[in-house]
């Protein structure tokens, strides 16, 4: 299977772009190791052989890790993070390190500072971002799944673009031991794969608790895969009348408007919900975030990791700036505070919708996989592609992209929000989806 | 089928099912047949 993913790169990667670094020969060894497990009946997980992408932020002992940042270029992590420890354990071959925008800032991987990852399905567009190349790899079969981090859209957004399911899960309930931090109490890892059973085994495998990362949840993680029934009769899902207002693309908003048709069709309750300050959700993600930016990326001092700052790129220097600024003496009232003040509104807004409905559906995107360099010069324009995402990072709660059709021979992603530790009514609703109304579409490669 | 185009539970189902059906359960289950 190794061989046969390693084939497709060979093919498509040249085009596609989606790898900073291929592992091919610990791929081989570990795919030997794999064999040999099987082999004796000694395998302990379901994931044991199978080959994997890593984003390039994730931390991989003796692996070069750069964050998609030429400030990490000679960088090789003396340990690993939890999550990659995981999946070592349970026998995993990892393909290799794939594509982001510098340090995960970013909405296209254009901001990466090693290469533009192209979307499979059309290569004059956008993958998404920032885990873009986790996503771009599995859409193009360059792997059987991936991971990806989450920040304020990173793995849903992506995910929506190549037409692949991607989870964000709650805050806490996967350790970020080993990821290269953004912003702290946003960032979430989580699985980038080809169907929903496949997120729940992935994340099966990644969930739990960590004592290496202080806000990783001791509380125990059910079987996700028990979640994944075909029936939703009943359930009660939300739709929030914001995520269709300005801005929204039409042609989106009708392909969500269709999929939340066929989710009443298999007998669930629509129920619209106000969610009003989803408009604000953008001005505090991008006051909180860059001010944990400014404090994470303050190890990057010259000295300890040897690189000088001048390799930071525009985009990863603007954050730093913003963040700074919003936390310096005299501003840190009348913009962070007041943000955080904002946040914890919108999180209560969540819990209140919560009380009467067991999930939340809209769009992940506002708008169709853009073209590479369109919105690369309007630092504005990029940031309001988070506009429906950042809000469930802003509450730490639980979010999924599946693939519901296609738009001008695009993929549309929906978005499916659960209440915190709710990943459960996610995969039901998602897999009820799935199952009833298949994506069959593939890109033509 | 492309084993590349499979999915992680297609790929799961096809590891067991080829390495346990084809090659080694001959031999597991001579094993234990010793034991």
């Amino acid at each position: 299977m190794a061989k046969a993913v390693f084939g497709k790169i060979k093919t498509l990667e040249p085009k596609i772009e989606a790898y900073l670094l291929l592992t091919s020969d610990l791929a081989q060894k570990q795919a030997e190791k794999a064999d040999r497990l099987i082999a004796d009946g000694q395998v302990s997980s379901q994931l044991t052989g199978v080959p994997a992408a890593i984003k390039d932020v994730i931390v991989t002992k003796g692996i070069r890790t750069t964050a998609g940042s030429k400030i990490l270029e000679d960088f090789t992590p003396p340990y690993s993070a939890t999550v990659y420890e995981k999946l070592e354990t349970a026998g995993v071959v990892v393909v290799g390190k794939t594509n982001l925008d510098e340090f995960a800032m970013g909405a296209s991987t254009e901001n990466s500072a090693y290469k533009i990852t192209k979307n499979p399905w059309d290569f004059s567009r956008v993958p998404g971002g920032s885990s873009g190349g986790s996503a771009a790899a599995v859409a193009a079969d360059m792997a059987i799944y991936s991971l990806g981090s989450d920040t304020g859209g990173s793995i849903r957004q992506p995910a929506s673009f190549c037409g692949v399911v991607g989870l964000k899960p709650t805050y806490g309930r996967v350790s970020r031991y080993g990821l290269i931090a953004m912003a702290s109490s946003l960032d979430q890892i989580g699985p980038i794969t080809k169907t929903v059973e496949d997120a729940a085994l992935v994340l099966n495998e990644i969930a739990g608790y960590d004592p290496c990362d202080s806000t990783c949840v001791d509380k125990e993680s059910p079987d996700y895969t028990s979640f994944l029934k075909p029936i939703i009769k009943g359930a009660k899902i939300g739709v929030p009348k914001e995520f269709f207002g300005e801005g929204v693309d039409l042609q989106v908003a009708e392909a969500i408007k269709k999929a939340i048709s066929r989710l009443e069709s298999l007998g669930a309750k629509i129920i619209e919900i106000s969610l009003p300050r989803t408009k604000e959700a953008i001005s505090v993600y991008y006051l909180i975030m860059p001010s944990e930016v400014s404090a994470n990326l303050s190890r990057y001092d010259g000295i300890r990791f040897g690189s000088s700052r001048d390799k930071f790129g525009p985009e990863v220097k603007r954050r730093i700036m913003l963040g700074t600024y919003a936390l310096s003496a005299g501003y840190y009232d009348a913009y962070y505070l007041k943000a955080a003040k904002v946040r914890t509104l919108i999180s209560q807004e969540f819990k209140g919708a919560f009380k009467k409905v067991d999930v939340i559906v809209g769009p992940v995107s506002p708008v169709l996989p853009f073209k590479i360099g369109e919105r690369v010069d309007n630092p504005l324009q990029m940031y309001l592609a988070d506009i429906l995402t950042v809000p469930v990072n802003l509450a730490g709660l639980p979010g999924i992209s599946i693939p519901c059709g296609l738009v001008s021979g695009l993929p549309v992603g929906l978005q499916i929000i659960a209440d915190h530790w709710q990943e459960g009514k996610i995969f039901n609703v998602a897999y009820a989806y799935e199952q009833n109304f298949p994506f069959r579409e593939k890109p033509k490669l | 089928m492309e084993l590349a185009k499979l999915s992680l539970k297609e790929a799961i189902t096809g590891l067991k099912s080829k390495k346990f059906s084809q090659t080694n359960w001959p031999k597991r289950f001579l094993e234990k047949l010793r034991l």
